[in-house]
């Protein structure tokens, strides 16, 4: 597979896909406002993909990550109105720390396939936000100041973006040039030599658990945030965009590793493709075809993303 | 060799706990019937309940053993639940317009060619079989959207009495719904364990190396494999119709969690760290136990779940605690 | 018979930057054992794939059975008989020893419905291990195998398949005295039945006593073929390293009466009996040798002194300059001063998709940051020490930047001997250190262990080639069913009496 393609395909067609717009839609499409508003959307799936990154690095799956978004919007719009805010958030992530510590229990100490452990656990909190929203949205008593956290901007540019962008840089940097980034690509390379180096497979893969629990909850927080209410169907969609976004990132640069720079070339693509597509006005059933096409068509071009 | 007796008489001692780890889901699942059928035990253990139950996992059943075919051979396929709802959609879309033994046959035809292309995608393109029906799920979801939003979303008129008959008739009181699904497994359980490619892909899944030097032809395998789960959720999709009467683009979504459930379940069972047709069962009928039930319990759906991935959860620790032991009975001693 | 069943010539193979093979004539006669050695790198395996059709032959002409074959393919290669068996195996894990063995090949079907016939199968399978005269039942599953059934199984299945020419890749690494034996009892039955063997190895006694011609390759080439009277050792490590013999084993220094104990042992024994009242000590300075047969115990040692092991003591204590030492994890023994180099080093001993400077740093992370805080990587510091160790042990790379994956076996070795030497530990265990690897860099082990112990390190070494354990150890423990049985040292350590010691009683 020709080597420059692998590393750059996936920019390749970004850059295309950016430049089929701009000459669609020349003056919507490439317009400042555009490009933030890409941002603003793509932000929360930033947010959630780097921590699923983690996880996807060290080897394991966490297919559970949507519905901790949706438990801690629900979670967190239902405490809201009884405590303060910041307590009410300390509390939801700390809930994610547990998810993450039972994700990573039954994972790297009982040893079972994570894809099922976190499809159980998934399930489970699935069935827990449906019983304990009753299926409606909770939107009563939603502080201002909460909301703001989400819709607010800043010189023009909206908090989530500069959220989003801190998250890539401090996990793009702990995660590339710390030890501790080193222990994760050691244990999801060689979890065997990484014990026989002194490094714990277990507990660094537990630790990447709970950093996929806690920004999915994070997540799922800001989105609540943004709707001001906690509905329990939010996070739906995020699993597979996700998912989608970080085996893009696995087909750019380094052909076929996760990394979280490449996560953030994944979430642009689908940000730019969705808002080209819906600035095209192209009815939300065809954009499904297309991002679908695209994406096995991106990965293939890249000759990649081989072995899930 | 008197070290691997001495082993394996401190395994005897733990023969209960090994015991409980191979049929733990077996176990699992008669406690199940015995709970229910304490708490309930005027309408529970009778045989119109359990038919009640095999009627509806009839339509899981058939999705799961397509599942099974393809995790056999280490291939995800994330699009069945897509493909249900297509072959749904499309079914209920033809049969006002076109008779049944020839709409039917097209579906199928359409849904197995689907598999083909997944198949395709995933053997030629290099992409992984996650990706590739990630990929191909949200193009259907798309597809089954824009070809139901001429009707308001939901299709359910001019289907034709005698196709409603399929989903909800009965022969010596057992549903027919029942007999394809009891007829798909046993296809398919034969299939995989005693024609030659069945066993081939499992040689393909269980190592693709030996595989390849045997010369077993992989990729026409899971081409071959991916068509077939295409074509299995394509009929679920069709009986799904016969039995609601209605299609809508969301109908097969559930099926999708629910087959992974299922046939990882079955993998716990038995045969454990196998996928297989007879787990498959069983995994499956654990699910319909539960959804059965919970439902005569009058407990929420909703709480269904819960107890859907905890008994995941407990049956795959068990089964993968037994793995631990019976791999440090064999290992080398040293 | 002396008819040839395979002749290659002027076969030359070339990757772009190297010259893989060049010219290299290599002939098989029908019921012969040939053997192929050479060091790593000097062409074996590319030779063997080009027989099994994986890589084309740039220039040269093959000859199977009778046939001159332009294009040989995987396919035809099989057709054709040719059969590989390697390190991997490839057998099934979910199959039984029936399965495994027809894999590829037809099953017995029904006639009216294509359903296989079961017993069928197991008879003629069955039929198949009693002529070979394995006695393994063929319904039994394949991972309750050990690895040397499991490799007789790998035969039974070239066989079953009309294979002519079985082509053996080092079958013998994972195996004790007496499986070689078994196995090599198989190999020369089969040879009398007329298949052809070509036999890899690096284990030069087990070439000679096998094969019937040796064929050396050296940087591609073919540099001799040995055969009947010609064989002599020293003649066949001439041919392998090429140049003048030299010594392996560097002069031994007498041990110095002052030094401190780094390791004690007492009575140490485990729960499940692998380990049965162990008592030994190692002092600084001293290369201490730890052998036995496969599953005496040696490894379980290893594991178990450097925190590797969850298996749980009955009684005994350890310690470690004086102090009482509890293994509980590996991170533990670092940090007590203790290293091991593991007996796989592909798959225990490196990430082979990181960087050389990666692993060489892996153990040691915390010294290699910038603040303790930040724990951000040191750059300049990780690649300094790097090329410090790649200086000092010679390892060659193209840089400290490159995959270990790209690295020859001898130089991965030596990265992970990198890396703990990095961290100077009072205690080195080296588990096999030499397997798999060619002659030179083994000699270069050699010297560093014996520099290594005169520096005042205190040395385990464990391997099962007695040479390099008379030649390299001070003395040597030899260990059976989990017990110490024998220590030998001075004039008593040489290598044949290191094996009578394995087998007595």
């Amino acid at each position: 597979m020709n080597p420059i393609l692998s590393r750059y395909g996936i920019i390749a067609v970004l850059l295309l896909l950016f430049t089929i717009f701009s000459i669609l839609r020349p003056g919507i499409f490439p317009s400042v406002g555009n490009l933030i508003t890409i941002f603003k959307q793509i932000a929360l799936l930033g947010i959630i993909s780097t921590g699923l990154t983690v996880c996807l690095i060290l080897g394991d799956f966490d297919l559970s990550i949507a519905a901790v978004a949706t438990w801690s919007g629900v979670l967190v719009a239902s405490l809201l109105p009884l405590i303060n805010m910041w307590v009410a958030i300390v509390a939801v992530l700390s809930m994610a720390v547990g998810v993450g510590l039972v994700n990573g229990f039954f994972s790297a100490m009982v040893g079972i396939s994570p894809f099922i452990v976190t499809l159980a656990v998934q399930t489970m909190l699935r069935g827990l936000t449906l019983w304990y929203t009753g299926g409606y949205s909770l939107y009563s008593d939603i502080p201002r100041a909460f909301v703001n956290l989400a819709r607010g901007t800043f010189l023009s540019v909206p908090y989530l973006v500069y959220y989003m962008l801190f998250i890539f840089l401090v996990f793009y940097t702990v995660i590339n040039h710390s030890s501790f980034g080193k222990k994760v690509y050691a244990v999801g390379g060689n979890p065997i030599a990484s014990r026989y180096s002194g490094i714990s497979a277990v507990r660094t893969r537990l630790v990447g658990f709970m950093i996929s629990s806690v920004l999915a909850s994070l997540t799922g927080i800001l989105l609540a945030a943004r709707l001001s209410s906690g509905q329990p169907r939010a996070g739906e969609g995020l699993l597979l965009n996700a998912f989608a976004a970080v085996f893009l990132g696995a087909a750019t640069f380094h052909g076929g590793r996760f990394h979280v720079a490449g996560t953030l070339v994944g979430v642009l693509f689908i940000g730019v493709l969705n808002n080209g597509l819906v600035i095209l006005g192209i009815p939300f059933y065809l954009q499904y075809v297309i991002q679908g096409t695209v994406l096995v068509l991106a990965i293939a071009a890249s000759g990649v993303a081989r072995k899930a | 060799m008197p070290r691997q007796r001495k082993l394996l008489i401190a395994l005897d001692t733990k023969a209960v706990w090994i015991m409980f780890g191979r049929f733990g889901t077996l176990i699992g699942l008669f406690l199940l019937v015995a709970v229910f059928t304490t708490l309930k035990p005027a309408i529970f253990p009778t045989p119109r309940n359990f038919l009640n139950i095999l009627n509806q996992i009839s339509l899981l059943g058939i999705c799961s053993t397509g599942l099974t075919i393809c995790l056999v051979m280490n291939e995800f396929d994330l699009s069945i639940g897509a493909i249900a709802t297509l072959g749904a959609v499309l079914t209920a879309g033809f049969l006002p317009n076109m008779n049944p033994a020839l709409a039917v046959p097209i579906v199928l035809v359409i849904c197995a060619g689907i598999g083909l292309v997944n198949g395709l995608v995933i053997t030629t393109l290099g992409v992984s079989s996650f990706m590739a029906t990630l990929g191909s799920m949200t193009i259907l979801t798309g597809f089954s959207y824009w070809y139901t939003s001429g009707s308001g979303s939901i299709l359910y008129s001019g289907i034709p009495k005698g196709f409603l008959i399929i989903g909800k008739g009965t022969f010596l009181h057992i549903p027919y719904l029942v007999f394809f699904m009891i007829g798909v497994l046993v296809l398919l359980h034969l299939f995989l364990n005693h024609t030659s490619t069945g066993r081939h892909m499992y040689a393909v899944g269980g190592n693709p190396e030996a595989a390849r030097f045997g010369g077993i032809p992989i990729r026409k395998l899971k081409v071959l494999g991916f068509m077939t789960s295409g074509f299995l959720a394509g009929l679920t999709g069709v009986l799904l119709v016969a039995r609601l009467g209605l299609a809508e683009p969301t109908i097969g979504d559930r099926f999708l969690f629910d087959a992974f459930t299922a046939v990882f379940l079955g993998a716990a069972s038995i045969k454990i760290g196998q996928f297989h047709i007879i787990g498959t069962l069983i995994g499956v009928l654990i699910m319909g136990t539960l959804f059965n039930g919970f439902t005569l319990l009058d407990v929420p759906y909703h709480l269904q779940l819960v107890a859907q991935g905890a008994i995941l959860i407990a049956a795959v620790t068990a089964a993968g605690l037994w793995k631990g032991f019976f791999r440090q009975k064999r290992q080398r001693v040293d | 018979m002396n008819k040839l069943i395979m002749d290659l010539r002027g076969i030359t193979k070339t990757f772009p930057g190297t010259v893989a093979l060049q010219d290299v004539d290599f002939d098989l006669r029908i019921g012969e054992i040939h053997a192929l050695v050479g060091q790593n790198g000097a062409g074996k395996s590319t030779l063997v794939k080009v027989l099994a059709g994986i890589y084309a032959k740039d220039k040269g002409k093959i000859v199977i059975g009778d046939r001159p074959i332009d294009h040989l393919t995987p396919r035809k290669s099989h057709d054709l008989g040719m059969r590989f068996i390697h390190q991997e195996l490839n057998l099934v894990p979910q199959f039984n020893v029936a399965e495994n063995i027809v894999l590829g090949d037809p099953y017995p079907l029904r006639k009216k419905i294509r359903f296989i016939r079961w017993q069928a199968l197991n008879a003629h399978v069955r039929n198949l291990l009693e002529n070979l005269g394995i006695s393994i039942d063929p319904k039994r599953s394949v991972q309750e195998l050990t690895v040397a059934e499991q490799w007789m199984v790998a035969i039974a299945r070239a066989l079953y398949s009309q294979g002519k020419v079985l082509v053996m890749d080092e079958p013998t690494s994972s195996l004790t005295r007496k499986e070689v034996q078994e196995l090599f009892h198989l190999v020369r039955s089969l040879a009398a039945r007329g298949t052809s063997v070509i036999y890899i190895s690096h284990r030069l006694e087990e070439v000679f006593e096998l094969a019937q011609r040796i064929t050396v390759l050296k940087d591609g080439r073919k540099v001799g073929t040995l055969s009947g009277a010609d064989v002599d050792l020293s003649k066949l490590v001439q041919l392998i390293v090429g140049g003048k013999p030299q010594d392996l084993f560097p002069a031994k220094e007498p041990g110095e009466e002052e030094r401190e104990t780094v390791l004690e042992i007492e009575g140490l024994t485990t729960v499940d009996r692998r380990l049965q009242n162990v008592t030994l000590s190692i002092r600084e300075g001293e290369v201490v040798g730890l052998t036995g047969l496969l599953g005496a115990g040696q490894s379980v040692l290893a594991d178990i002194l450097f925190g590797a092991s969850r298996v749980r003591f009955q009684g005994g204590k350890i310690r470690v300059n004086g102090k009482s030492y509890m293994p509980r994890s590996t991170h533990r023994a670092i940090t007590r001063g203790i290293a091991l180099v593991p007996e796989e080093r592909r798959s225990q001993g490196l990430v082979t998709e990181m960087k050389l400077w990666e692993n060489i740093i892996l153990p040691s992370l915390g010294q290699f940051v910038l603040d303790p805080i930040s724990r951000l990587i040191h750059y300049r510091r990780s690649l300094a020490e790097s090329k410090r160790q790649m200086t000092l042990l010679h390892i060659q790379a193209t840089s400290p930047h490159q995959q270990v994956r790209y690295l020859s076996g001898g130089n991965q070795q030596k990265v992970v001997l990198a890396k703990w030497l990095l961290r100077t530990p009072r205690l080195l265990i080296l588990n096999e250190p030499t397997r798999g690897i060619d002659v030179s860099t083994k000699a270069e082990i050699y010297r560093l262990v014996r520099e290594l112990a005169a520096s005042g390190n205190a040395i385990l070494f464990i391997s099962s080639e007695v040479e390099e354990l008379a030649g390299v150890c001070n003395r040597v423990l030899i260990m059976r069913k989990g017990c110490l049985v024998t220590e030998l040292e001075d004039t008593n350590l040489t290598p044949s009496k290191v094996m009578e010691c394995c087998y007595e009683g």
